[in-house]
């Protein structure tokens, strides 16, 4: 059963140099129980798509398209509606684990809170249900962390406690904002581990710059200023990448030539430069003059480039 | 060549410092010139502080750090800043490392000032600079909060390189970083190794990273140096069980 189903979604920013358009044309379809990784450089717009999925850039951005959760338009809920669609339903884990905490209250109370407000649990046995999860998060005493504040733990137990936080109210979507960022390669490893066991059952969207995160998830969208550029299975994607952005971005890695991609990373947000990745592209010709479309290619495997 | 010999360093913790927390006990290595050397290990092995030692920042609580032949471990900062242009360091935050009222070329040029340069030759010392890092100059009129975090990365490389380093600690310089921008600033250094024979000790938990452009390679773990080798002969046929296990997490 489809549970996400994004069309033609843009979300625009008012800057002082102008309207400036973050993300454009997203067209996206997350099935139940899916895991999709969403890859690109910084700035490409991958964080602002989790967001608007949650409704969390009303107040500083225009958003325009649709994204239906379980075929309801989240843009036309109500105020009640969308609360209960955060949490319950759609869990965020984000970026920056050590600020994403209250850092006055206890990292346990801040769990069993949401617990709570999800009407899960009360008092006590929202407190045990807290433990319960740290516990499963990986920690070997989940009751010293419970009554920890959040500078007394490492960017990698924040990391942790975060992901406890996001599946103690067993949603049926989790959107993991970078959740392997600055970690260690053990420790990255146990994290994408607990990671996918903890959301068994449930979808999950993992947005990274890390290929070997994205490795772990059933399918990769990749992304480049602000739209899709290539879209299929991970075995496909990471083997045999067809759009030249992502051939660049495995060839970038230290592992294989360790090639940097040419040119820098611009924020272009319209279509009438052509091929947004134009510039940087050895393939370029005067066909990429013209903005290319998010064509299929096979089952399951979208690219936007002329040449692919 | 940059020596620290059986080099510890404990901290004083808990109420009135009655606790004592080892941070690095017995490290003995050795940079030279020309030669990358990977240290690598878990977030809280002591990697950093071993970094920071090595340039001075903190004293350790014994052991030698020798610069050159000369040791440097009990001298004062009033006599060690002379050495000091010789070791430079950058840091894994770049959006940290710059003052963001400056300009970039302003951050770059402040160096000017202690290098002596004279201001008629200022312009083709900062030209030489941003070919070397190989940063546009329109790009180094910009304030930080206006480039990305490779930019900054690579303007703070000009800085230190306008002073002609002997040798480099680099503590995480690209985990922040892309994945193109992080094998473009691997790239540079790689040369700058190389070219300018500068010894630099990169300390990083991307052992792929550390493959790629390590000479040797130290693995830490609770303070200590497990294993010391050939970077490719420590990947091909690790030593210890912790590095099999790191190994195996890449």
């Amino acid at each position: 059963m489809m549970l996400l189903c994004i069309r033609n979604l843009s979300v625009t920013f008012d800057t002082l140099r102008g309207p400036f358009r973050a993300i454009e044309g997203i067209d996206l379809d997350l099935y139940e129980g899916e895991t999709l990784a969403i890859v690109g450089e910084s700035g490409c717009g991958k964080s602002v798509l989790g967001h608007a999925i949650m409704r969390l850039l009303d107040d500083i951005a225009t958003v325009d398209g649709s994204v239906k959760y379980k075929g309801q338009e989240v843009y036309s809920m109500e105020k009640s509606e969308l609360l209960n669609l955060r949490g319950k339903s759609i869990s965020l884990v984000p970026q920056s684990p050590s600020t994403s905490f209250n850092p006055v209250l206890k990292v346990g109370e801040q769990i069993k809170e949401i617990i709570e407000k999800d009407r899960i649990d009360k008092g006590p046995a929202a407190k045990k249900r807290a433990i319960d999860f740290l516990a499963k998060a990986g920690f070997s005493d989940p009751l010293s962390i419970y009554n920890s504040y959040p500078h007394q733990l490492s960017g990698g137990m924040c990391e942790r406690a975060l992901i406890a936080m996001a599946v103690s109210v067993e949603p049926e979507l989790i959107i993991a904002d970078e959740p392997t960022k600055g970690l260690d390669a053990l420790s990255r490893k146990s994290l994408l581990a607990m990671l996918h066991e903890m959301a068994q059952g449930a979808s999950m969207i993992m947005i990274t710059h890390d290929l070997k995160a994205a490795a772990t998830c059933r399918r990769v969208t990749v992304m480049y200023s602000g739209e899709i550029v290539e879209e299929g299975r991970t075995s496909n994607l990471l083997n045999s990448p067809k759009h030249f952005y992502t051939q660049g971005l495995l060839e970038a890695q230290p592992s294989r030539a360790m090639l940097p991609i040419k040119g820098r990373h611009t924020l272009l947000s319209h279509n009438d430069i052509g091929c947004r990745f134009r510039e940087r592209c050895d393939a370029a010709d005067e066909m990429c003059k013209n903005h290319p479309v998010l064509r299929r290619r096979d089952v399951m495997e979208w690219v936007r480039c002329h040449h692919a | 060549m940059l020596e620290l010999i059986e080099v510890s360093k404990s901290f004083r913790m808990g109420l009135f410092g009655r606790n004592r927390k080892v941070a690095v006990q017995d490290v003995s290595f050795s940079i030279k010139e020309g030669e990358i050397l990977g240290l690598v290990g878990e977030s809280g092995c002591g990697k950093s502080t071993l970094a920071r030692i090595a340039l001075k920042l903190i004293d350790p609580t014994s052991g030698r750090i020798v610069l050159n032949g000369t040791d440097v471990t009990d001298m004062q900062e009033k006599e060690f800043r002379v050495h000091r242009k010789q070791i430079q360091i950058v840091f894994q935050h770049p959006e940290g490392a710059l003052d963001p009222h400056y300009t970039l070329m302003a951050s770059i040029a402040e160096s000017f000032n202690k290098l002596k340069i004279p201001k008629g030759d200022r312009k083709a010392f900062l030209e030489r600079l941003a070919d070397e890092i190989n940063l546009p100059l329109e790009i180094l009129d910009r304030y930080p909060n206006q480039v990305s975090g490779g930019e900054i990365q690579r303007a703070v490389l000009a800085r230190i390189f306008a002073f002609q380093p002997k040798y480099l600690i680099l503590d995480e310089p690209t985990s922040m970083l892309d994945l193109s921008v992080q094998a473009s600033i691997l790239q540079l250094l790689k040369i700058k190794a190389k070219q300018d024979r500068m010894g630099m000790l990169f300390i990083s938990h991307d052992l792929e990273a550390v493959r790629a452009i390590c000479d040797h390679v130290m693995v830490m773990k609770d303070g200590k140096i497990l294993e010391e080798g050939p970077v490719e002969r420590v990947f091909e046929s690790p030593g210890t069980p912790y590095m099999r296990m790191l190994i195996s997490s890449i």
